[in-house]
This record gives C-alpha cells, structure tokens and sequence, in this order.
C-alpha cells in the first residue's frame, strides 16, 4: 500500500516537473489535480477546525469548545455572532439584500486595519529607528572617528556624484555607468581596508555610516510628493543602489535554500521511491 | 523470601544514606575552588540588609492586575563586603505588622521579583530580607501597593505619539488638499507601463492577467491591489480586453467581482463583464501558482500585473510570464520576493510605491493629501533619526531608550 | 445608508482595535482577541464562495467543451472525493483516506511545484547577466558575491586571501550592512505607506474592497 501511494506521489513529482520541458498533458493533470485536492482539502479544514468548534458546537450543542476560553462569561449565544457574519457573507447572491453582505467585509478589514497600524508603527518605524541611530564614530578614539566621518562622507559624495552626473557620460552607456559605480566601490572598499589596518573603532564607524547613509537614501527615494532633484535627487540615487545592492544580496541569499528543496524532492524519488539511494 | 525482601529495604536504606555522609565529609567543590574566602563562612553575623525596596504595579499588554513588580539595591555583603549573602526573601503581607507569604526566594546577585499572584485591588507590603546560610537581615519594606488593571501602556507611549503625528501629518494634507491645494506627484513608471502593457494586450487581441498576491483581504497590499485593479478593469472595460484575475483567496475573489463589475458598469461595458474570468483557484500557495502557470501557458495573457502580497510562488509566476513572452509589471512591498521581481519583470513597484499607486493613478486630492501627510512623516522619522544619531554620538542615549517599546 | 452601515461599521471596529494596542485592560484585549476570532470565522465561512467560484468556472468550460475541459473532469472529482472522505469525519486522522491523499498528492504536488524555483531561480540569475542597466549591474555583482560567499567554492576560491578579502567576509558584510539599510529603507517606508492606507480604510476613504456602490 506504501508503494503504491508513493508511486502515486512520484508520478505526480515527475508530472511536475516535465513542466521545465513545456506544457504537456501530464502537468496539465497534475496541476488540476491539486487543485481539486486543494480545494477538498480546505473545505474539510475550514469546517472542522473553525466553524465547528467555534459557531456550530457552541450554537447546537450549547456549550463552549474544550479548547477556548469563555470571555465575560461567554454564552454560546456570543458564537452566534460570527455565525451570522458567516452567513451575511453569501447575502450578496440575493440582489435585494446583497448589500448586507458588505458588513462582514467591513468588519473584517476594519478591525484588521486598525489592529495593524499601531504594531507596525512599532515595530517596522520605531524599533528599526532604534537600531540605526548609530553613533557614526567610535567615540573612544577622536582621530579615527574624524578620519573615518570624512572618508566615509567623501565616498559617498563621489558615489553620488557620479550616479547624479549620468547625463555628462552619456546616459545611453550603461557599461560606463557600471564601471563607474564599480570603481567607485573598489575605492570604498580599498579604503576601507586601509581603514581596518588603522583602528578597529574606525570599522565599526564605518559600517554605521553605511547604515546610516542607506537608509537616509532608501528613505529618499520613497519621496513621492517632491521632485527627486538636487540634494533629494542626488539621496535617492544613492538610495537606488543600496535597494539594487540589497536585491542582489538577498537573490543570492536565497539560491541555495532553493536548490536544497530540489535535492529534497531528487532524494524523495531516488530514495523513498526507488530506494536507490540510502 | 523475607530475607530476600529485608536485604531489598536494606540496600535501598543504604543507598538513600549514602549521598547525606557524602554532604557531611566534603565541601561543595564549587565553593572551595572559588579565589579567596568566598567559601560562604557559617558565622552568626546577620548579612546587611538591601535597601531601596520598591514595589510597583506591573503593567504588562494584557493587564489582569494580577502581578507587582519589586526591586532593591542588593546588599552591601552581597558579591562584597562578608560576600557570604546567597538570597533574598521575598514576603508579602496583608499590612504591615502581620505575618507575610512567601512569594520567592530570589538567588543573590539579583534585585528584582515578579509577584504574579496577588488578589487585584487589593494593597499589600513586601519585605525583602537578605539570607546568609545561617541568618537573615533586617527585612526593609515597602508598601502600600495594589495591582490594577491599567487604561495605559507606558512602554508603548513613543508609539502613540508617533502614530499621532502621523495621523495630524496626513489629516493636515488631506485638509489642504480637498481645499484645493495643487499637490505634486513624482512619476513612478511601473504604473505608467500598467497602461502600455494593457494597450500591447489589446493590439495583439490577448487578455490581461492581473494576480492580487496570496495575501489575505486584511493585507493592506490587498486593498491596494484591488483598488489597482479598479483602475485596470476600467481601462480594459474601455477597449474590451478581457481581464482574468485568478485569487488565492475566497473573500478576495468576491471582492475582486465587485471591484470589476463595478468598473465594467462605470466604463459602459457592463455587458462586457464575464464572470468566469474572475477565478478562485486554491488557498493553497503552489497548487495556486501551478494553476496561475497554466493560465499563463494556455490562454496567453500578453500583460501580466502581480500587484499584491506575494510569497515564494512570485519567481514562479514572473518567471513562466516571461517565458510566454509576456510584459510583467509587478507591484509589492514583501521584501524579500522583491529581488525576483525586480530581475524578472519590466517594472517592478518597490515597497511603497504600490500604496501610493491610488492616488497616483486617480490623482484624487483626498488620496494625494494623504500621501503628502506620509512624505512628511518619513521627513519626521529622518529628522529623528539623524537627532539619534548626533545625540547618540555625544554620548547621550535617551532618544535610543525612547526607541524601545514594548 | 447601504454604504454608511458598512463603513460606520469599519470605522468603530478599526478604532477599538487601534486603542487596543495602547490600552493594557484584560477585558480590552480579551474582546479584541474574541473579534480576531470573528474574523478568522468568516474567513473558515466564505471557503463555501470560493470553491462555488470554481465549480462554476469549470462546469462551464466542461458544458462548453472549452479546450482542456477533460481535466475540468478531474479537478471537480478530486475535489467530491477529497470531500467526501474528509466531510463526515473531519479530524485528520492517521491513515484516513483524506489523510493519505493530502500526503502522498497535495504535499508532494506542492513540495515539487517549490522546489521548480531551483530551474527558476538559475534562469533569473541568468537574465540578470544580460546587463539591462547600471543598476542591475549592481545587483548581479551582489547576488554572484553572496552566492558564492555562502558555498565552500566561495571559501576555496579566496583562502589565500587576507580575511577582509574573503567572500565569506565580503558576504557577511553586504548581508549586515547595505543590504540591511536598504531592508529598512523598504520597511519603513512601506509600513508609512501600510499606516496611510489603513487610515484611510478606517475613516472610508479608501472603499474599493466593499466594491459596487450600488
């Protein structure tokens, strides 16, 4: 019986996969297949986890689910609540009264909207502020600290200098652009290492400034009601290549998460199925 | 028999005996390696009391009024002084005078206590005495203190007045703008190219396929993308392109209908509305990206939009739309399927620019108002970043405190 | 008045759950979370929507003999089969019928269609070659840096280097710094844009989710 749904799940792996080839009947089954599977699936779950225990339960059988806490004294008649919201839903199917469907709706994305707001202020405004009010110097040693504030600073006027000035060598070159933004990283980098040989509070003020600088930038370009030129212009480019930086970084990041989940499935077919493999 | 079972009793009366004679003849390891005299000498001296005794109500996010929270300053013999302090005691009495509970026996070195057990509202005293191994101090007190349950959260009030702020920032534009304000917009060309991408559909006689994301219609990407897509079935309305919109999501889809149906009826064209094309296809993630794939491979849309919340299935989707020759604009703020997009589509709309799209694409002052007010937020939180960054730099750190919240 | 309800209705809810989040009362948070569950309810409710959505959909294609309608045959099968072993008893239980086909044709379809990102991911790597501007430049120079960086090729290839020259180093830097910057840069600039339209969703501003206006 294992065998024999194994092959099932294997046929279905490989179905997947003559995808990569093109578009074939056997994708073509498997993919209305989980779709159906899917949509069996969902139905079974939602009722049973979620409308039985917390509407149907309480509400025919007058008590409360083993596994929730009553509130204020729950009654089963409060179960009724989220029941009707339930029913209100497929309201819209009869066009006389179609419009108490929407309260359900309104219900939902409202409490939810203001459930959001203040957590995301929270924690994606407030707590990443917190992390990159960095003190941009290591203030244990004045001389590193200036050297480095200027360094850092000159860098990143070149950088955006250049990235501003695309139009003075010619915007069509984009080889020129990309060797410019280049050299001007191998500089950073270079004289980050020069840096490094210095002091070790100077690394530390650097990669602040790198924080610093890119999130001002970042922060630049999401500028929607200003003209991004002058000095907004000028952050907003440098915001475009920590964003480009970020992306690339995180691509990377993520390739070889991927292709583990390839040898999974390989290893599912190799071992589970034709036990080829140990 | 019963010799067997006495002999049983005995070696296990022996064997419970055995660790007690151990204790007696040696002295903890751990104290007698310790450098010096920190070998916790039994004298009779009581230890120096700690000092400092406070007990407050404990405000936690869900407030019972069930706990106090206690602290003192540790005793001058604790880690110095006769160094010979293992603990404090914790009491709590009903007044003063009466004889306490114990809530805990905190180890040494430490000066705080949660009392997660006290009646709410009603007042209580602590006392707080240090242990040595054979006495114990003076006991301090503090007192009277009550646990309530709290209209207030201290620890988040940087939130509230930041989210004030906001709210003021956004009130004041929406204000000015209604009242005729001329509000700027800087171009953003991922949704100028939602246009081109609708009219390539229409010369080559091809649908549109628009993806609202996998995001539940609480997602605030999802209101987004639906109103995105008000705008979008508007123009194929217009030139009778049909529109395909598969969801992930059942409240989503009705939605989604309404939105369409709505936008059809307003362009003129509510005969052109079919509602076929409006498709549940699975709440599952990539049973829904393999039924979206073979949208794509089969009824050919020649313009792809994925605007929305989108997870693992976006390189998926964009990445078989560009196989099938397709234009893709993509429109998200989950960052981390942002890089997919970004090097699989045309356009991408990074982050906020997909909340803006509304009033980008409307151009309605209310919508445009609102965004200004949020521009000038992100101006705020620049302004405070850098205040951090200087006072952080001399050494001061309240603003850093004033970030941590709870 | 068929529009007022429904956003008075909005703006009363989104503001209790907004004071929510400031005011620590057990009985606040307790209704909020018993409204939470609401919310979880219609959601487990409107699945009837959707899956009435796609029966429709591919009833019709099957009655008009739609190109593939064969295969409309199956999904609305599987689906009466899935149900059916599942409706009545509910509970997954080890080695119910329902339980068996979830595992051995939901998981392996799901866990195969995921793991097609591996093929995906190497011919958007590859696009990204083809420098469509400056920018993308960027982007693949990071991308190769911390691909490699994150292998032990990466680490053979730069062994003989000092350590600041290293791709394990380079890539931990870029992870820790640029790439962190411009993470909050996103962040923060979406969660304004996330505040700013859940704003205008509570006091109905933005309405389109409620759809017709009639």
């Amino acid at each position: 019986m294992t065998l024999f749904w194994t092959t099932i799940g294997a046929i279905l792996t490989l179905s997947i996969y003559s995808f990569l080839y093109k578009d074939n009947p056997f994708y073509k089954f498997a993919e209305h297949l989980v779709v159906g599977v899917s949509a069996g699936y969902y139905l079974v779950i939602y009722y049973w986890n979620y409308i039985d225990p917390n509407v149907v339960t309480p509400v025919f059988l007058l008590r409360v689910g083993a596994d929730r806490i009553p509130l204020l004294g729950m009654d089963w008649w409060m179960a009724l609540i989220p029941g009707i919201l339930g029913l209100l839903l497929y309201m819209r199917f009869f066009p006389k009264v179609a419009w108490v469907g929407r309260w359900p709706l309104g219900i939902y994305v409202g409490g939810y909207a203001g459930l959001g707001l203040s957590p995301i202020m929270q924690a994606r405004v407030i707590t990443q502020l917190g992390a990159n009010a960095l003190p941009l110097a290591g203030v244990e040693d004045p001389f590193a600290a200036m050297t480095n504030l200027v360094l850092g600073i000159s860098i990143f006027a070149v950088m955006t200098y250049l990235f501003v000035a695309k139009r003075s060598m010619g915007a069509g070159n984009k080889l020129v652009r990309a060797g410019v933004i280049v050299l001007a990283a191998v500089i950073g980098y270079v004289g980050y290492l020069a840096l490094s040989l210095l002091s070790n509070a100077g690394v530390v003020s650097l990669t602040n400034i790198l924080l610093v600088v890119g999130l001002l930038g970042t922060l630049s370009y999401f500028f929607f009601s200003m003209k991004h030129k002058g000095l907004l212009g000028g952050l907003a480019r440098v915001g475009i290549v920590f964003l480009m930086v970020g992306f690339g970084a995180s691509f990377g990041y993520t390739v070889m998460s991927r292709i583990s989940l390839l040898i999974g499935r390989v290893g599912f077919l190799l071992h589970d199925w034709l036990h080829l493999i140990d | 028999m019963k010799l067997c079972l006495s002999l049983v009793v005995l070696l296990l009366l022996v064997s419970a005996a055995a660790p007690a004679a151990d204790d007696a003849e040696t002295v903890d390891p751990l104290m007698s390696d310790v450098e010096g005299a920190v070998q916790a000498p039994v004298d009779s001296i009581p230890p120096a009391p700690p000092s400092d005794l406070a007990a407050r109500d404990h405000i936690e996010n869900t407030d019972a009024g069930d706990k106090i929270a206690l602290s003192w300053s540790l005793s001058p013999d604790d880690g110095a002084g006769a160094g010979d302090v293992i603990g404090y005691l914790v009491l709590r009495h009903p007044s003063p005078d009466a004889p306490g509970d114990t809530v805990a026996v905190v180890g040494a070195g430490s000066g705080r206590c949660l009392d997660e057990a006290v009646e709410p509202g009603t007042a209580y005293y602590y006392t707080v005495a240090s242990l040595d191994g054979a006495n114990a101090s003076e006991p301090v007190l503090a007192g009277p203190v009550a646990g309530r349950t709290n209209l207030w959260q201290p620890a988040r009030t940087s939130v509230f007045v930041l989210m004030i702020v906001f709210f003021a920032l956004v009130m004041i534009f929406t204000r000015l703008a209604e009242r005729g304000a001329a509000l700027f917009i800087r171009r953003i060309p991922g949704l100028n190219a939602i246009e081109e991408a609708v009219g390539r559909a229409t010369e080559m006689g091809r649908p549109v396929l628009y993806v609202p994301g996998i995001g539940e219609i609480d997602n605030i990407m999802t209101i987004a993308s639906l109103t995105i897509l008000s705008h979008v079935a508007k123009i194929t309305a217009k030139y009778e392109t049909p529109l395909i919109v598969p969801t992930a999501r059942a409240v989503v889809m009705s939605a989604a209908e309404e939105v369409v149906k709505e936008a059809y009826a307003e362009a003129g064209r509510p005969d052109a509305y079919n509602p076929d094309n409006i498709r549940y296809l699975s709440d599952a993630q990539f049973a829904f990206a393999a039924a979206v794939n073979g949208i794509m491979l089969r009824e050919k849309p020649a313009a792809n939009l994925y605007m929305g919340a989108f997870w693992a299935e976006s390189l998926l989707l964009a990445e078989t739309g560009f196989e099938a020759g397709a234009i893709q604009v993509a429109g998200t703020a989950m960052v981390s399927q942002l890089p997919f997009f970004v090097t699989a589509c045309d356009f991408t709309l990074m982050g906020e620019e997909l909340y803006a799209a509304s009033a980008y694409l409307s151009r309605e002052p209310k919508l445009m108002g609102s965004l200004k007010g949020s521009d000038w937020m992100k101006m705020v939180t620049i302004i405070l970043m850098g205040a951090g960054v200087i006072l952080n730099l001399m050494g001061a750190t309240g603003i850093v405190n004033w970030f941590q919240t709870q | 008045m068929r529009r007022g309800i429904p956003l008075a209705i909005t703006f009363l809810i989104g503001l209790f759950m907004l004071v929510d989040f400031f005011v620590p009362h057990y009985r606040v948070s307790d209704l909020a979370g018993e409204m939470k569950q609401w919310g979880t309810i219609v959601i487990a409710a409107s699945i009837l929507l959707g899956v009435g959505n796609l029966i429709r959909v591919h009833f019709h294609k099957i009655r008009r003999r739609r190109d593939g309608w064969q295969y409309s045959i199956t999904t609305l099968l599987i689906m009466a089969v899935m149900f059916a072993f599942g409706g009545p008893w509910g509970t997954i239980q080890e080695g119910s019928a329902f339980n068996w086909m979830f595992l051995n044709m939901q998981v392996p379809l799901q866990s195969t269609m995921f793991s097609l990102l591996a093929f995906f991911i190497a011919s958007a790597a590859y696009r990204a070659f083809r420098l469509r501007s400056a920018e993308s430049g960027l982007l693949l120079t990071a991308a190769i840096i911390v691909m490699l960086g994150r292998v032990p090729l990466g680490q053979l290839l730069t062994r003989a280097l000092p350590e600041q020259a290293t791709l394990p180093w380079l890539t931990e830097t870029i992870m820790a710094y640029p790439n962190m910057a411009a993470f909050r840069g996103i962040l923060m600039g979406a969660a304004l844009g996330v505040m700013a339209m859940g704003l205008r969703v509570i006091l109905g501003i933005e309405r389109s989710y409620l759809g017709g206006e009639k």
